[in-house]
């Protein structure tokens, strides 16, 4: 219960910019957008007074930010100087795909700061293909999840449909009707530590209500057991008693670790009563 | 098995309050994504489009529309004539002065000029709605990019509401690796644009092969931003009769 109600926590600080990931890359499709996501974070945003820069690829209506670039005429370059980097602020880009492949490394440098916090995200159903003489290189994707310190992946929620379904309408361009773009989807969550480690969790997020719910793993309990059942003459599964059993028993580790491990590094030795062991005699070490 | 004859004819609904395009709304410019395939031409569709704008009703719906709004055309098709279109109009026996077709058929240089002049002049009326048949064709017409030809629409986008019709054929979704490859172009075009749409209508022919009694299904769903009005999201089997005449079934 602990983790899950941690998980919430941790989305939210995310959102509201309170936890330290100043690359929040949105992964999303035709079938799930990430309209309404930007929508969330800006309300977030709004909600902890922090200065919102917009920069606009593909965005037509101004959306409720203090400050919007139309970046569909501007290089790289000019995108980077209009973007302040005094005070600590959310940079959001509607579609980081504009980018050149060759320029993008230089231009996520040149916006993310200290005080900047960049959300930006990536449409995977735009065909992916190498400018000339690249081709050996990361592709746009594998770059931006290298850097990224945060990662959402968007899904339609509730759907019937499994991946490879959803994968292929969003390829032919047939949008499921009244599935997708929803205010209502899945965010899977990649979030990495500054240590290193990756925790990922999966959201349902209602950007009507701004609630958040962990999506809970499908983990079908007891399927081994059921796999063995009938399958030989033989008794291959275990019954709830032996399971009991099982469980009770004290694995050595936890035990080394209850009293012989608590002193910090020491090395101790207990003495067996088998042990011949002379205390005058200064040579005798029992190591 | 049930065929179209034993369903009950349906009006076309695009948003929540019945109407088929959306009300002049001096702080939205709508984008519209109409997808086609090539055994599905849309021309039915852009006329019923086009008569709900100039007219405020629609000749494929047997309920009257109530509350009418109407607002001038600007059309502009790369792949059919003015002709195809006026005789079709002119069915409706209308007063077609709000109608101006641009003829990107016969010269698609200046595309971008044409239009804007056209929908500079009918702004002095209203918003007009501006449709364009095939503007991908301009990738390979022209020496235009993707990212370029994006951006002048959406330069035309902030002054009009704009309807985009676009064939979605398979053969041209099928993209390879090749930046020049024409289904990849065409596709980055397609997927680029539906990132800004609040609207998108598909015609489609049946999953299930050919029917005699159902031309094929239409789609509407709600384009990847938001629509500030709320739309109906629905399924429709359509038929094309032999007069012309087009009946929708729910699906």
């Amino acid at each position: 219960m602990s983790s899950v109600n941690s998980a919430t926590v941790l989305l939210n600080r995310v959102l509201s910019l309170k936890e330290a990931s100043p690359l929040l890359l949105v992964l999303d499709s035709v079938i799930q957008s990430s309209y309404f996501f930007q929508q969330e974070l800006i309300h977030k945003a709004k909600s902890e007074s922090v200065p919102i820069t917009y920069l606009s690829f593909e965005t037509l209506d101004r959306p409720e930010v203090d400050e919007l670039v139309l970046c569909d005429e501007l290089s790289p370059e000019q995108i980077i100087a209009k973007v302040g980097k005094n005070t600590k602020q959310l940079v959001i880009i509607d579609s980081i795909n504009y980018i050149p492949e060759n320029q993008l490394n230089s231009f996520l440098r040149g916006i993310i700061s200290p005080t900047t916090v960049v959300c930006a995200t990536y449409h995977t159903s735009i065909p992916q293909v190498s400018a000339p003489g690249c081709q050996n290189m990361p592709t746009a994707i594998q770059r931006l999840l290298f850097m990224a310190t945060t990662v959402f992946e968007l899904r339609p929620a509730n759907s019937s449909l499994t991946d490879d379904e959803l994968e292929v309408a969003s390829h032919k361009l047939e949008i499921p009707v009244g599935i997708a773009n929803k205010p209502i989807f899945e965010a899977k969550m990649i979030y990495r530590r500054k240590s290193g480690r990756a925790l990922e969790y999966a959201f349902t997020i209602d950007t009507l209500t701004h609630e958040y719910q962990v999506k809970q793993q499908n983990v079908a309990e007891g399927d081994d057991a059921e796999l063995l059942e009938n399958l030989t003459t033989f008794n291959l599964t275990t019954t709830q008693k032996q399971k009991l059993a099982r469980e009770q028993v004290d694995l050595p580790f936890l035990q080394a670790q209850q009293s012989l491990g608590a002193v910090g590094g020491a090395i101790v030795y207990e003495f067996e009563k088998d042990d011949d062991y002379d205390e005058d005699d200064p040579y005798e070490d029992p190591f | 098995m049930t065929s179209s004859s034993d369903l009950q004819q349906q009006d076309l609904v695009v948003f929540e309050d019945r109407s088929i395009l959306p009300k002049s709304d001096p702080d939205h410019n709508y984008c519209t994504l109409v997808l086609y395939k090539a055994s599905t031409r849309p021309t039915w569709l852009n006329v019923a489009l086009v008569e709900n704008s100039l007219f405020g009703t629609c000749y494929v719906n047997k309920t009257p529309i109530s509350d009418r709004s109407t607002a001038p055309v600007v059309f502009a098709s790369l792949s059919v004539d003015e002709t195809t279109y006026r005789k079709q109009l002119a069915r409706l026996k209308g007063d077609l002065a709000g109608f101006k077709y641009v003829d990107l058929f016969n010269s698609y240089q200046d595309w971008y000029t044409k239009i804007s002049l056209e929908v500079d002049r009918q702004s002095k009326l209203d918003k007009p709605n501006v449709f364009i048949e095939n503007p991908e064709f301009l990738l390979f017409l022209t020496d235009i990019t993707v990212d370029k030809l994006l951006a002048q629409l959406r330069k035309l986008n902030t002054k009009c509401n704009l309807y985009l019709i676009s064939s979605s054929d398979e053969s041209l979704m099928e993209y390879s690796d090749s930046p020049d490859d024409l289904a990849t172009v065409h596709a980055t075009f397609l997927t680029k644009l539906a990132h800004r749409t609040s609207l998108i209508l598909s015609l489609r022919p049946l999953r299930t092969g050919r029917a005699e009694d159902v031309t094929g299904e239409l789609t509407i769903g709600r384009g990847l931003i938001g629509s500030p009005k709320k739309i109906v999201e629905r399924e429709y089997l359509y038929l094309i009769n032999k007069e012309g005449t087009v009946k929708l079934f729910y699906r």
